[in-house]
């Protein structure tokens, strides 16, 4: 059993969740909030240094693709026009992913510095936060620290009697998933519907109506504060070899206690797991995906003495993705979690592009033909091979998202297929699923 | 120095093992165009922006088994690119196969069968068969209006419809609404299409979700005949190819459909709606087919001698007993300079110059002192696209030649500034700067403003008596603003129909040329019909001198139905419509003693005031040349045979001169008529400059004085579906042309003392003798002391002036 002492929990991006009025501005001064905002403004160093020691900290995107922060922000030349945009990426809408949600909530005032820093250093004047259209709470504490902060003068016209000038604007989205998708969220803060545009160009080029634009994750942007605060080392340290820092993972599914975590990256799956409380019931372990609902599953065994970090969950065939940790115990029927995971992309497909917006939909019949029992064993083949045909030749990493579930649930549970194929119920609880539509 | 421009541009790859150049920035589709390797392709479209949705052209770059949509990849230095390669053919058959699953492969009763692409594609680089077993999308159907016949299960979202819509037209009616699979094209509101070059999508739907109304089921393509040929409804002259069908209809030939012909210096590829789907005008049950007499008050079918001799004998009876002086000639503005010329030439015989194309015209001095020049200067599409600075002078370009709008949108996106002055705040398909919205006398006085403040700014030496004729002219912001934009570098002055049909269209012109002298604006005139430049080059009119002629001046449009005639002769012209006062026509048609139609059409009011008809070759059946708007001389020849026992318009001429024995009138095929037109056996028409332009004031003391002078002016325009015979009888155009109305700004009926009025009220119009009666719409777009009242077109009711001035009479107890 862990030592629950031995980790520190909640020290980036959640460490206002213990106190009492978390999101207020005084509770986040009192933490030492703002200061490293203020030193900013008062010393005005080379925005390059800044950039340099995110670059050092090693901080990983947290939105899923875990691109490197740093160098996504070198991105946009020196000479590079203005005016420039930040976009935060708000749009959580990954299935089992609950924590930007949590940083807007409760601790709305370190994303702010971190959306002011982050601006001053890629020499932007605007940043635009775009939050998923179900989040109105969320959104109001948004626009309450944006209220406050513009009363002490921390944002918005001469800053803090400075001649520094930066505007944030919380958008409120209509409640799709793929604006999650950054070029998306470009066109839809734009005006248009969310279809993600064909890269290059990419944001860092032609970004939000032209112009050069970084588009960071929530969780990404709250973590810049505390590393200019307290340096680039004390962030590495925090975190593993070659990823900086602490993750928010979100345990849902069979544990006995499912919750938000923000722990070091490398901690171990056992750990998270007994942080969780373990699993819900005797019934042992079966599966995970490790970072939201388009990663890939790994089966029980690739848990053992797996640690939560970038590499070793690329390692494992997965991916860290959002840090949604879905935990699903022996009594889980993958047949039908792979169709309620796949109607989920079917209905979230913008439709756009072919392989996807066809493709889809193909996958679902094909599995609603097995759960109805009237599917053949070359139906599972076709299942592969329709995943395959769209894998890659999508304009946006959703022809991924839709096709990674399919092929990684074919490859580690392809006898619970068969079975329910052969046998017309599933090989876990006997029972057959008309129609599907009951999971 | 410029060879190392141009290496630096230029980037070299290997394209399926052959290496080619491309230039920075092109894509990999585009170079393989050029170098002839075809890459399948949906979406992708040389004239739209790129969408990259269809993924048909996925090609594989270098050894990378990710492979790239060619449509959208830029080519870069000594990349490798494979589009037959085993990656490359995967790639293609898996989106082939998606594409499919959810098409109704019912190509047998598809219209698109046998040209469309998803077929053909699909045998080139799809799988031949399909796996997919489960029901396919069903989608209900559009209603796109009468023009588009719409089918969207077979659509596969490509999205071109949408971009022409947004990008091209300026008008998007379609739009794509919902996600996914439940993705739809559709009209938002349920409108259909409004824009009046719609038809253009059924040519770039890649399937058959979009096909041709009127043509639906009615033939395939590969049984059509291709003829290159011109359309007929604008100065432009759209190359067109039209499309017969051998023993199409009730065993004769027919147009089936008119489809664009590439045309980069005029149309590009597309066609208006007018010169697309007029054709079907060609049936229409008033069309002519055996030449017609007066038998008291019926009608007698007889053989073309007799009618002819009858002519032969009414103009001999004329003449005897009234003088030639008693003829008068009103032809189509779209005649063939053939038939122009030898018209001219029989007239000339009998000592008769009362001739004239210009119906729509009252004010005609500025172009009948033009002799032996034009009164503008042609216009170049490819200098429109560079130009600075537009100013539309009276002119709805988007409905009057909507080819030229997309051309001027194009370049308003582009960067040329489009300014505006007109009676009307219309609603263009482009930006719009400045628009200047001014009625009847105020719009002479707002340009003889802009010449006043382009001499104010020195750009302009005004001569004692032009300042003499202007001393009254105050300029304003708006005029110094406006000649700003006229001091640009380059642009046009494009004078429209209503710049021409003003009753001091002379004046107009004047101060249009003034400022054109001034400046580097090149001035326009978009003339109605289609050769109305080459008609005024070959000397057709009252005025023009002609060699060996020598008589005094005839009569213009106008003044031949003010100072009525006992013989008319008309050409493929409906006067009670088309003519600048239709009132004063219709009278003085049916005072005539004698009136002769050569006519490919007749209407209830010609079959009233007529007493010979002589059926003419409609469009598509003659053969003949024109001149349009950009200078160029277009020469076709006749692509469908003669309707009933219909001739040329040409041979009707001559038939007629050797009957009446003039001389020189021997010409036994069309040939030898072109031999003798000077035009065309040189094959060149001069520009005209500013030096050949009549500079000087306008002979009468004031700028505008007399007829404008009173409480409101009639804005009164011929609709784009109205502006000829064939137009006016296409069923399906007709039913897109709104009802007339009599449209007011709402300061205007304050003035009048009508605050209480509302809109749909039942009003009353009346110019002097004539009164109709009309719904009252109030509208803010049209100039104040104005009322918008287009042209009717019905044979109980006529209006006087098109743009003369206008009484507004409401009965209070009517409300």
């Amino acid at each position: 059993m862990v030592n629950m002492k031995d980790i520190s929990i909640n020290s980036v991006c959640l460490r206002t969740l213990d106190k009492k009025a978390p999101a207020a501005l005084k509770t986040y001064l009192d933490l030492g909030g703002y200061q490293v905002w203020q030193r900013i403004i008062k010393e005005r160093p080379d925005p390059s240094e800044l950039i340099q020691t995110i670059r050092n900290a090693i901080l990983k995107g947290r939105g899923g693709a875990g691109f490197l922060s740093g160098l996504k922000m070198r991105f946009i030349a020196d000479d590079a026009p203005h005016p420039r945009y930040l976009v935060c990426n708000s749009d959580e809408g990954e299935p089992g992913t609950c924590k930007d949600t949590l940083i807007m909530q409760y601790n709305p005032h370190q994303l702010l510095e971190g959306m002011l820093i982050a601006c001053y250093a890629q020499g932007m004047s605007a940043c635009y936060h775009y939050i998923r259209g179900e989040y109105q709470a969320q959104f109001d504490a948004c626009e309450t620290a944006i209220a406050e902060a513009t009363t002490r003068g921390f944002v918005g016209e001469n800053i803090l009697g400075s001649s520094v000038n930066i505007h944030i604007y919380n958008i409120l989205g209509a409640g799709s998933y793929i604006v999650g998708e950054e070029s998306a969220m470009l066109e839809s803060l734009e005006g248009r519907p969310a279809l993600p545009r064909s890269k290059p160009p990419f944001p860092a080029v032609y970004g939000l109506y032209g112009k050069p634009t970084t588009v960071n994750n929530t969780e990404t942007i709250a973590s810049i504060p505390l590393i200019i605060e307290k340096g680039a080392d004390w962030f590495l340290e925090m975190g593993c070899e070659n990823s900086g820092g602490a993750k928010i993972f979100c345990l849902s599914g069979h544990v006995k206690n499912p919750g938000v975590f923000e722990v070091p990256l490398g901690t171990s799956f056992d750990t998270l797991l007994s942080l969780a409380g373990g699993m819900r019931t005797k019934a042992p372990l079966k599966a995970i995906i490790p970072g939201g609902s388009s990663m890939r599953v790994l089966p029980a065994k690739a848990t053992k003495s797996l640690t939560m970090d970038y590499d070793a969950l690329a390692k494992a065939g997965s991916s860290l993705g959002t840090g949604g940790v879905i935990v699903m115990d022996r009594n889980t029927c993958m047949v039908q979690t792979l169709a309620c995971i796949s109607r989920f992309y079917k209905h979230e497909s913008c439709g756009q592009c072919t392989p996807c917006r066809e493709g889809t939909g193909w996958v679902v019949r094909l599995l609603d033909r097995i759960l109805d029992g009237k599917a053949t064993q070359s139906d599972l083949t076709m299942l592969r091979d329709v995943t395959n045909s769209a894998e890659g030749r999508t304009i946006c990493a959703f022809g991924e998202a839709f096709t990674w579930p399919v092929q990684s649930f074919l490859e580690h549970f392809y006898d619970e297929f068969e079975y329910y194929v052969h046998n017309k119920h599933s090989m876990v609880t006997g029972c057959q699923v008309k129609g599907g539509r009951d999971v | 120095m410029s060879d190392e421009v141009t290496t630096e541009q230029t980037i070299s790859f290997v394209l399926d093992g052959k290496e080619v150049t491309g230039y920075r920035g092109e894509t990999i589709i585009q170079v393989a165009d050029r170098e002839g390797i075809y890459i399948p392709r949906f979406c992708y479209h040389e004239r739209l922006s790129v969408a990259a949705n269809c993924r048909m052209c996925l090609v594989q770059v270098n050894d990378g088994q990710k492979t790239l949509p060619a449509c959208h990849a830029q080519i870069a230095s000594g990349m490798e690119v494979h589009t037959r390669s085993s990656a490359t053919k995967e790639s293609q058959k898996s989106v082939m196969e998606f594409l499919l699953i959810n098409h109704p492969l019912d190509c047998p009763i598809c219209d698109q069968g046998g040209q469309c692409d998803l077929q053909d594609l699909a045998m080139g680089f799809g799988k031949g068969t399909s796996r997919y077993e489960d029901t396919k999308r069903v989608v209900k159907d559009e209603d796109l209006g009468p023009l588009v016949s719409t089918d969207m299960t077979r659509c596969i979202h490509c999205t071109r419809c949408v971009r022409f819509g947004t990008e091209i037209s300026g008008m998007p009616d379609l739009g794509a609404l919902g996600r996914g699979e439940d993705m739809r094209i559709l009209s938002y509101l349920k409108t259909g299409l409004k824009s009046e070059v719609s038809g253009n999508v059924i040519d770039l739907c890649p399937v058959g979700a979009l096909t041709s109304k009127p043509l639906r089921y009615r033939g395939r393509s590969w049984s059509f005949i291709n003829h290159a040929y011109f359309a007929a409804h604008d100065c432009l002259q759209s190359h067109v190819y039209v499309h017969t069908y051998k023993n199409g209809i009730d065993g004769q030939d027919a147009v089936m459909r008119v489809v664009p012909r590439q045309c980069d210096s005029i149309n590009q590829i597309w066609l208006s709606d007018r010169d697309r789907f007029s054709y079907l005008a060609l049936q229409h049950p008033e069309r002519l087919s055996h030449p017609m007499i007066r038998d008291g008050k019926s009608w007698r079918e007889v053989d073309w001698e007799t009618a002819l001799t009858l002519v032969s004998e009414k103009i001999q009876s004329v003449i005897k007993d009234y003088g030639p002086e008693q003829i008068g000639a009103l032809i189509s503005p779209s005649s063939t300079l053939e038939e122009g010329f030898i018209g001219q030439k029989l007239l000339h015989a009998l000592g008769c110059r009362n001739m004239d194309y210009r119906l729509h015209q009252k004010d005609t001095d500025y172009m009948d002192s033009a002799v032996n020049t034009l009164p503008q200067e042609f216009l170049s599409f490819e200098e429109l696209d560079n130009s600075q600075c537009v100013v539309l002078v009276g002119s709805y370009i988007r409905h009057e030649q909507p080819i030229a709008s997309l051309r001027l949108r194009a370049a308003s996106l582009k960067g040329t500034r489009v300014l505006s002055i007109n009676p009307v705040a219309y609603d263009w398909n482009f930006d719009c700067e400045e628009e200047v919205t001014v009625a009847g006398q105020d719009f002479v006085q707002f340009l003889a403003a802009c010449v006043i403040s382009l001499a104010r700014c020195g750009a302009l030496e005004l001569s004692d008596r032009w300042r003499e004729r202007l001393i009254h002219i105050k300029p304003s912001h708006v005029s110094d603003r406006m000649a700003k934009a006229f001091m640009l570098k380059n642009g046009y002055l494009l004078l429209g129909q209503y710049a021409q049909s003003h009753p001091h269209a002379s004046t107009i012109h004047k101060l249009c040329a003034l400022i054109s002298s001034a400046t580097r604006m090149r001035l326009v005139i978009m003339t109605p019909g289609t050769n109305s430049t080459g008609l005024h080059a070959i000397g057709y009119g009252p005025c023009h001198r002609v060699d060996s002629v020598n008589m005094p001046t005839g009569e213009s449009s106008y003044q031949m139905m003010d100072q009525p005639k006992q013989f008319y002769l008309l050409q493929q012209v409906e006067p009670e419509i088309e003519h600048y006062d239709p009132a004063l026509a219709r009278a003085a048609l049916g005072r005539a003693e004698t009136v002769v139609a050569i006519t490919s059409f007749t209407s209830p009011a010609m079959l009233e005031y007529a007493d010979v008809l002589l059926p003419a070759a409609a469009w598509t059946e003659f053969s003949g040349s024109w001149v349009n708007i950009t200078g160029e001389i277009n020469t076709f020849q006749a692509v469908k045979p003669l309707y009933g026992e219909s001739k040329s318009v040409w041979k009707i001429y001559r038939v007629l001169a050797n009957l009446l024995k003039c001389d020189g009138f021997t010409y036994h095929d069309i040939a030898e008529l072109r031999a003798d037109i000077p035009l065309l056996s040189s094959g060149y028409l001069d520009e005209s400059t500013h030096d050949d332009m009549d500079l000087s004031p306008p002979q009468s003391r004031q700028l505008a004085d007399g007829v404008m002078g009173s409480e409101l002016a009639r804005i009164g325009d011929l609709g784009h579906y109205q502006m000829d015979a064939l137009v006016r009888r296409c069923e399906p155009l007709q039913r897109l042309s709104a009802s007339v109305q009599a449209r007011v700004h709402p300061d205007t009926l304050k003035r009048l003392g009508h605050d209480r009025v509302v809109d749909g009220t039942t009003v009353m119009l009346r110019q002097g003798h004539q009164s109709i009666s009309c719904i009252l719409c109030i509208d803010k777009t049209v100039a104040k002391n104005a009322i918008h009242c287009p042209v009717i077109y019905d044979n109980n009711q006529w209006l006087s002036g098109r743009n003369d001035s206008i009484e507004l009479v409401i009965k209070e107890a009517s409300q």
